[in-house]
C-alpha cells in the first residue's frame, strides 16, 4: 500500500455502502421493468418482490461487509505503523549525528537506571524463592539496651525453639563459614553456610540435584560429613555434571559428601547478592570453621545464629510474640549470666529484606539513588526535547503544510512519536548494554581483599522489564511535548514567517537555561570531586609511609587452620622462610603476621609502668605486629635507638619489645625508652624494650604516626604469617614462586592471597580510586548530558533566529560578530554554571578532605584546570551549531522564504 | 431461489460470473437468471449476503463506479484467490456432477 497522505483517505461506512448498492439495484430493475410499460408504483413493488426478505438480505450482507471492514481496519493499523517506523528509520538515517547523541544518551541514563534498578532488585527485592512465605517469621535475640536490636542468637535458645512445636512447624537456623577447599592443584578459601539439617524443608525449597540433609545428619558432631554445594560452584568447579553426587571434597582439611545440588535461585540465605558455595549441617561446624577452634555451640552466650521459623497453621504473630516474650522472662531469670536484659524478637520474613537494622537505611539509599539516576534520565529527555525542538522549527513549514492539505494531527504526532519510540527502544537495548558492563565493572571493582565476595547482579526478567518501561517512557517523554507542539494547529502564523512562534516560548527557554545551569554545575562539582581524588592518588604514590613499599612481593600464608600449635607453626613458618630465602633470585625475606596497611590491625592491651590507661579503661590499647628479625631490614625501617630482633629472641629467651618513635615520644616524654618494660593485659611476662623503630603508616595512609609495639614472632603465637620478599627477580614472578614454593612445603597451607607489594596498597587506595570512579563517571554523564543540552538549545535560538541574524548581517555584521554573539548567549549559563559548582565544590573539598593524601583540599591543579577543560567541551557544543548562524545567507533569511 | 439454491452454489456462480469481467450486483443477478434459463430464479437479495461473504473472504474486490446508465454502483472483481477458489469448487462440482449422473444412469438403465 503506498500513500504518502494518509489523511486523504475517508473512512467508509460499510452499512451505508450496503444499503446504497441495493438501493441502486432496486432502481436499475424498476427501470428496466418500466420500460417494459409498467407503471412507476408497479414496478417498484416487482422490483422489490424480485429480491425477497430484503431487510434479511441487507442485514447479512451488512454483518459481513461490518467484519470486513474490522479485520482491514487492523490490517490498516499495523500497515500505519510499519509506515510510521519506516519513515522513523528514515529519518533516523538522515540525522545520524542526532541519533547518535539521543542513543548515546538514553542508553547512559537508562542504563544508569537498569543497573540500579538491578542492584535493589537483587538485594532488596529479590531473595530465595520460598513456600508459602507469609506463614516464615525470623526470630532474633535483641538486647536492645546494649543496642543491639535484632541480633543473632545462641545454638541453645535455637534448640529451645525447636521445642515449640505449638508455635512453629519448623524452625531452622542458619550463618555463614569460611573455610579452606582442598584439590590436588589448590587449596582455595571457600564461604558457606552452617544450617540446621531441616532449614531447605523449613523454607520449602528444593534441590536442583539430589537431596537436602536428613535429620540423622543434624543430630550428632561431628559424624556426617556432607555438604550441598551451590549452584554456581557446581557449575564452575564440576561444569555441572550430576555426578558430582557421591564424591568426596576436603573442605577444612575432612573429606565432604556431595549429597545435592541447591537450585540456582538460591544463592544465599545471610546475605542477599552474595553466592555461597556450598551448605552443610552444623554439626560439622567443628570440621568447617576457619580459625578450628571458633565456634561454641554449647553455650548461650555465644550469638552467631540466625533464625527463621514456620508458624503453625493458625497460629498468629501476635500469639507467637506472647509466648516468646514468656519465653524471654524465663531465660531471663533461669540464665542471668547470658540473658541479662535479652529477649526474643519476631518480624515477618515478608518485612526484611536482609536484616532489620540495616533495611531501612538500604531502602532509603535505594530510593534515593534510583530518583538520582530518575533524575539524570529526565534530564537526558529534556535535553533530547530542546534538540528534537531546534530540529522541528526546520520543519515547520512542511508540517504546517500537511496539517493544512488534511493531515490529522494525531497521525503527524503519532508519526514524530514513532521516531522518539524508537530512539527510546534502541536507547534502552544500548543501555543495557550499558548496565551489564556497569555492573560487571561493579562486581570486579570489589576491595581488593582476599575473601571472595561473590556478589552477582542478573539482568533478570524483572529488570528487562522495567528497562522496557522506562525506554518507553523516555522515548514518549522527549517526545510529546516536541511533537505536540510542532504540530500545533496554529497555521497562519508559521506558514507567513517565523516570528509568531517566538513569543511563546521565551518561559521554555528560561526553563532549559536553569536546566543547563544545573547540569553544569553538577559536572563541574562532580569532576572536581574526581579530579582531587585523582590528584590525591597520584600524590600518595609519593607519600612516606615509614616503610618502602615500592617493590618486593608479599605471601599470606593462614598456618593455624591447619590446627598447627604453636610450636609446629614457628617450625614451618621458619621453613617457609628458609625456602623463600633459597628462591633464586631472591635476596631478602622478612615476615609479619600482619603488613602495615592491610585489611587487618592487631591492638592488645597494655600495660605501662607510670602511664595512665584512658579514663574508664584499665588497660593502654596500642597496636602490635610479631615480626621476623629481618622485617626492619627488609621493610626499610630505620632504627632510631638500641637494637632491632636477632636470631637470639627466641622462644624462651628474654622477652624483648621493640617500639615506634611515636610510642616512645608518647609514653617515655623526654626519656629514652630502651630498657623500659611493659606488659601484655593481664599476663605477667614482662618485654623489655630493646630498640625504637622509625614510625609507619599502620592502618591508613591518611593518619597521624601512632604508637606501635614489635614483638620478635618467635616469643609468641602468630595466626600465619605475611612473606616479604624482595630480590632481582621481577615482583610478580616472586609471588608466583612463593605461592608454588608453600604448596610444596604443605599442601594444606591455605594462601590467602600472594601479590606485589604495591599491590597490597591498592587496598588503601580503594576507597579513593573507587571514589575517583564514581566521580569520575557521573561526572562525565552530567557533561555529556550537559552538552547535548547545550547543543540543542544554541541549535534551537540559532533556528529561531535566522532572520534576526539575516538583518544583523544586512546592516553589516560580519560572521565573527555573529558567531561571538550566539556564544556569548550560549556561553553565559555554562559560566554561571560552572561558577556555582565551582563553589559548591570548595564545601565538598572539606568534605572529603580526610580522604585526601598529600595535596590540599584545594588544590590549585584540580580547581583551575577542571573549569577549564569544562569550558573548553562546552565552547565547542556550542560552536558547532553557532557557526550555522554564520553562515545565514542574509538575503534568504529576509525574504521569510 | 433461496429455498432451492445452496449457499456454496450461489456463491460458486457468482465466481463463474464474475470470471469473465467485473459486474455490479443487478448485473450478476440478470446474468444467472439469463444463462440458467430462469431455472435458477435467485431471489435477488440473496446476492448480496453471497457478495458481503466473498468480499471478506478476499474471493472477490468491490469499487464503486458508474453503470451503464449513470448510476453509482458497487463493481465487483476476482481476485487471484477467488480464481483459485473457482477453479478448484468447479473441479470439484463437476466431480460431484459426474457421480451423480453416474449413479441416475445404473438406476435408468
Amino acid at each position: 500500500m503506498r500513500r504518502s497522505f494518509r489523511a486523504g483517505s475517508f473512512r467508509p461506512d460499510p452499512a451505508r455502502d450496503v444499503n446504497e448498492e441495493i438501493q441502486a439495484h432496486l432502481e436499475e430493475e424498476a427501470e428496466g421493468l418500466m420500460a417494459r410499460g409498467m407503471v412507476r408504483e408497479e414496478a417498484w413493488k416487482k422490483a422489490r418482490e424480485v429480491m425477497g426478505d430484503l431487510e434479511r438480505y441487507e442485514r447479512e450482507a451488512r454483518r459481513h461487509a461490518a467484519a470486513r471492514e474490522r479485520s482491514h481496519r487492523w490490517m490498516d493499523r499495523f500497515d500505519a505503523l510499519a509506515q510510521d517506523l519506516r519513515y522513523a528509520l528514515r529519518r533516523m538515517a538522515r540525522n545520524p549525528a542526532f541519533t547518535a547523541v539521543a542513543v548515546l544518551s538514553l542508553a547512559l541514563g537508562i542504563g544508569a537506571n537498569s543497573a540500579i534498578f538491578s542492584i535493589v532488585n537483587t538485594i532488596l527485592l529479590g531473595g530465595v524463592p520460598m513456600r508459602a512465605p507469609e506463614e516464615l517469621v525470623e526470630v532474633y535475640t535483641s538486647e536492645a539496651n546494649q543496642g543491639y536490636p535484632y541480633s543473632v542468637s545462641s545454638v541453645p535458645d535455637l534448640m529451645d525453639l525447636r521445642e515449640r512445636t505449638d508455635l512453629f512447624s519448623g524452625v531452622a537456623g542458619y550463618e555463614a563459614f569460611l573455610s579452606r577447599y582442598e584439590t590436588d592443584e589448590a587449596t582455595d578459601p571457600v564461604v558457606g553456610e552452617l544450617v540446621t539439617h531441616d532449614l531447605f524443608a523449613v523454607l520449602g525449597i528444593q534441590p536442583a540435584l539430589g537431596r537436602f540433609f536428613v535429620p540423622e545428619e543434624g543430630r550428632t558432631p561431628g559424624t556426617h560429613p556432607v555438604v550441598v554445594l551451590g549452584h554456581s560452584f557446581w557449575q564452575s568447579r564440576f561444569g555441572g555434571d550430576a555426578s558430582v553426587l557421591g564424591r568426596s571434597l576436603r573442605v577444612g582439611g575432612t573429606p565432604f559428601i556431595v549429597v545435592g545440588v541447591a537450585p540456582r535461585e538460591v544463592q544465599s540465605l545471610t546475605a542477599p547478592g552474595f553466592t555461597m558455595d556450598m551448605w552443610a549441617p552444623y554439626q560439622m561446624a567443628g570440621a568447617l570453621s576457619f580459625d578450628g577452634d571458633g565456634y561454641q555451640f554449647d553455650s548461650r552466650g555465644s550469638q552467631s545464629v540466625l533464625i527463621r521459623a514456620r508458624l503453625q497453621p493458625g497460629v498468629t504473630l501476635e500469639e507467637v510474640r506472647a509466648a516468646l516474650a514468656a519465653m524471654s522472662a524465663q531465660h531471663q531469670a533461669a540464665y542471668p549470666d547470658s540473658w541479662k536484659g535479652k529477649e526474643f524478637s519476631v518480624l515477618p520474613t515478608s518485612q526484611v529484606s536482609i536484616h532489620p537494622i540495616v533495611d531501612g537505611p538500604l531502602k532509603g539509599a535505594a530510593a534515593l539513588l534510583l530518583s538520582a539516576v530518575a533524575l539524570v534520565l529526565l534530564i537526558a529527555c529534556v535535553n533530547l526535547a530542546g534538540f528534537l525542538l531546534a530540529r522541528a522549527s526546520g520543519r515547520r513549514k512542511e508540517i504546517a503544510l500537511r496539517l493544512a492539505l488534511g493531515a490529522r494531527r494525531g497521525a503527524l504526532v503519532r508519526q514524530l512519536l514513532a521516531e522518539t519510540l524508537l530512539l527510546g527502544l534502541v536507547g534502552g537495548a544500548a543501555g543495557l548494554l550499558v548496565a551489564r558492563s556497569v555492573l560487571k565493572a561493579l562486581v570486579t571493582f570489589q576491595p581488593p581483599i582476599p575473601f571472595p565476595l561473590n556478589l552477582q547482579f542478573v539482568l533478570d526478567g524483572r529488570v528487562l522489564l522495567f528497562t522496557a518501561l522506562v525506554s518507553g517512557a523516555a522515548g514518549l517523554l522527549f517526545g510529546l511535548v516536541p511533537a505536540l507542539q510542532s504540530t500545533r494547529p496554529d497555521l497562519a502564523p508559521t506558514l507567513k514567517d517565523e516570528a509568531g512562534a517566538v513569543t511563546g516560548s521565551r518561559r521554555r527557554i528560561t526553563l532549559q537555561k536553569v536546566l543547563l545551569v544545573t547540569q553544569v554545575a553538577f559536572s563541574t562539582l562532580l569532576l572536581l570531586g574526581a579530579g582531587l581524588f585523582l590528584r590525591s592518588l597520584s600524590s600518595a604514590q609519593d607519600m612516606d609511609l615509614g616503610f618502602s613499599a615500592r617493590d618486593g612481593a608479599v605471601a599470606w600464608v593462614l598456618v593455624n587452620m591447619i590446627g598447627a600449635d604453636t610450636e609446629e607453626t614457628e617450625s614451618i613458618i621458619r621453613t617457609l622462610e628458609e625456602r623463600a630465602l633459597a628462591i633464586p633470585g631472591v635476596d631478602r625475606v622478612a615476615t609479619a603476621e600482619m603488613l602495615p596497611l592491610g585489611i587487618g590491625l592487631q591492638t592488645t592491651n597494655w600495660v605501662i609502668p607510670g602511664v595512665e590507661p584512658q579514663p574508664g579503661e584499665e588497660y593502654i590499647d596500642i597496636r602490635y605486629n610479631l615480626v621476623s628479625a629481618t622485617y626492619f631490614d627488609v621493610m626499610g625501617i630505620p632504627m632510631v635507638a638500641g637494637r632491632a630482633f636477632t636470631s637470639e629472641d627466641r622462644a624462651g629467651s628474654e622477652a624483648v619489645a621493640i617500639v615506634s618513635e611515636a610510642a616512645a615520644r608518647r609514653y617515655w616524654p623526654g626519656e629514652s625508652a630502651l630498657g623500659k618494660e611493659i606488659r601484655r593485659g593481664s599476663r605477667d611476662t614482662p618485654y623489655r624494650i630493646v630498640g625504637v623503630a622509625g614510625d609507619t603508616k599502620v592502618w591508613t595512609l591518611g593518619e597521624e604516626f601512632q604508637p606501635y609495639v614489635y614483638l620478635a614472632r618467635p616469643q609468641a603465637t602468630p595466626v600465619g604469617a605475611q612473606i616479604i620478599a624482595r630480590g632481582t627477580l621481577p615482583d610478580a614472578q616472586i609471588a608466583g614462586q612463593l605461592r608454588r614454593m608453600i604448596r610444596e612445603v604443605d599442601p594444606r597451607l591455605v594462601i590467602m592471597e600472594t601479590k606485589t607489594l604495591p599491590e597490597h596498597l591498592s587496598i588503601q587506595l580503594f576507597p579513593p580510586r573507587a571514589a575517583a570512579a564514581l566521580l569520575g563517571a557521573f561526572g562525565l554523564l552530567a557533561l555529556i548530558l550537559a552538552t547535548t543540552g547545550l547543543y540543542g538549545s544554541v541549535a534551537f535560538s540559532v533556528s529561531r533566529r535566522t532572520r534576526e541574524m539575516g538583518i544583523r548581517m544586512s546592516l553589516g555584521a560580519n560572521a565573527g560578530q555573529v558567531v561571538g554573539m550566539v556564544l556569548r548567549g550560549a556561553m553565559s549559563p555554562v559560566a554561571a554554571g560552572i561558577l556555582l559548582g565551582w563553589l559548591l565544590s570548595l564545601g565538598l573539598a572539606q568534605v572529603i578532605r580526610g580522604f585526601l593524601y598529600g595535596i590540599s583540599a584545594l588544590d590549585p591543579v584540580t580547581f583551575l584546570g577542571v573549569p577549564a577543560v569544562l569550558a573548553a567541551v562546552a565552547l565547542a557544543a556550542a560552536l558547532v551549531p553557532a557557526r550555522r548562524a554564520s553562515r545565514v545567507d542574509p538575503v534568504r533569511a529576509l525574504r521569510a522564504e | 431461489m433461496a429455498g432451492d439454491l445452496y449457499t456454496g452454489t450461489l456463491e460458486l456462480l457468482i465466481l463463474q460470473v464474475l470470471s469473465g469481467e467485473p459486474m455490479h450486483g443487478y448485473r450478476i443477478a440478470h446474468w444467472i437468471r439469463g444463462r440458467s434459463r430462469g431455472v435458477l430464479d435467485v431471489e435477488q437479495g440473496a446476492l448480496y449476503p453471497a457478495l458481503h461473504r466473498l468480499n471478506r473472504k478476499g474471493l472477490i474486490a468491490g469499487e464503486w463506479g458508474e453503470t451503464e446508465t449513470g448510476r453509482r454502483a458497487r463493481f465487483y472483481r476476482l481476485t487471484e484467490s477467488g480464481r483459485a477458489a473457482l477453479e478448484e469448487e468447479l473441479a470439484r462440482w463437476q466431480e460431484h456432477a459426474r457421480a451423480v449422473a453416474a449413479v441416475l444412469g445404473k438406476v435408468e438403465g
